[in-house]
């Protein structure tokens, strides 16, 4: 754990409101992209993560500091997410609208070149396709795929966070490649 | 997309993935640079990858992070104010609030595994001082050792108790009962035993 983030840990438990906004600060847009990545619901993503610094504020005193801020914020989130679709399925019968490729069209790549309208509408609808494939894996699968995506975390550390073994990790990450890959090659 | 059979397309995800040691990933990417279909599964890979996290990423661009701090400070806030106002409503606690259970369990977990000197599972823990509990109970009530006592033994172990009074007795050629109060915990005790 680096230094800075004791002086951190020791203001949050002093219930000091500077600490925790240095911390929302630091983490909550990580904790978005993971929340969203794993729910594909963005207003969702908003509430779960406003209640991972709940919970952290809540029970900052029960942190060991085996791991990181970071590593404990992350597990609580991905735990938050799977209890949100886990309640959300028993409450009610609901066709996910995957989150939509809308934005894709107005974007370059970043280069300052345009493509070509044809090329742009490919681009737009291969995403399309993309992420509604990726709203049928899953979540299981998708929460590796999120984690090795967004977080660039190894196999093993994936495997702790999770609560899994790094074959299992292996097989969910190929599993998700080779159908979202083959998806969009039929496409 | 045609596949060649050199190597499980696990291996090339897990190429993609940096996830081989050192040798193999060397003889994978030789490989790659020769083999047109197997470059082209790891490109796949890649493109997946790439696309949704620009997908989420973009879909993220314009949430207003100083809005959404603000919001989740407002909850914090509100949070510590709840949390102050049941402290000072409640006089007299008779059960402690669950958060404070926990603290007291986690305190004993902590003496326990300082006393130890050992890192022990939460949930390990917590079975133990289940069995303690059940067993330290099994011994006190064994004092009257009510499997094979009569009700005339059990109640004259009993009535020696001050604080324990007999209600009624049965004792019959099948099965025997006897009902006991204790005065000072309100307890009704029914004991009953089949000959």
């Amino acid at each position: 754990m680096k230094p800075d983030e004791k002086e951190l840990i020791q203001g949050l438990r002093q219930r000091d409101n500077e600490a925790f906004e240095l911390l929302v600060g630091i983490y909550q847009k990580r904790l978005m992209a993971i929340a969203c990545g794993i729910t594909l619901d963005r207003e969702e993503s908003l509430e779960i993560v406003q209640d991972v610094f709940l919970n952290v504020h809540q029970n900052i005193d029960t942190f060991r500091e085996e791991s990181g801020l970071m590593t404990w914020m992350r597990r609580i989130t991905v735990n938050l997410c799977l209890n949100w679709k886990r309640r959300l399925s028993r409450r009610v019968q609901w066709h996910h609208q995957p989150i939509e490729a809308e934005e894709v069209l107005s974007c370059t790549d970043g280069d300052g070149t345009a493509d070509t309208p044809e090329s742009q509408y490919m681009a737009y609808e291969s995403e399309q396709i993309l992420m509604e494939k990726i709203a049928q894996l899953p979540e299981k699968v998708r929460t590796v795929l999120v984690l090795k995506v967004f977080e660039k975390m190894a196999y093993e550390e994936i495997a702790q966070t999770l609560g899994i073994n790094s074959g299992t990790v292996k097989s969910r990450l190929y599993y998700a490649r080779k159908f979202l890959a083959l998806s969009m090659v039929s496409s | 997309m045609t596949i060649c059979n050199r190597y499980n397309p696990e291996v090339i995800s897990c190429f993609v993935d940096r996830e081989l040691h050192d040798e193999k990933y060397q003889e994978v990417g030789t490989h790659l640079d020769r083999c047109k279909s197997c470059r082209e599964l790891a490109k796949a890979y890649g493109e997946v990858d790439h696309m949704f996290e620009k997908n989420i990423n973009i879909t993220l661009s314009d949430l207003d992070l100083s809005a959404t701090k603000s919001r989740i400070m407002e909850r914090i806030d509100n949070q510590r104010q709840r949390g102050q106002r049941r402290d000072s409503e409640s006089e007299v606690k008779i059960f402690p609030t669950l958060s404070q259970r926990n603290t007291l369990f986690d305190n004993i977990c902590n003496l326990l595994e300082n006393a130890l000197v050992l890192k022990i599972r939460r949930g390990y823990l917590q079975m133990g001082l289940f069995a303690a509990v059940i067993f330290f109970s099994a011994l006190y009530f064994d004092r009257y050792d009510f499997l094979s006592d009569t009700p005339a033994t059990v109640s004259s172990h009993l009535i020696s108790d001050p604080s324990i009074t007999m209600v009624t007795s049965v004792a019959g050629d099948i099965s025997s009962l006897m009902i006991l109060e204790s005065a000072d915990k309100k307890m009704t005790i029914i004991w009953y035993k089949e000959v």
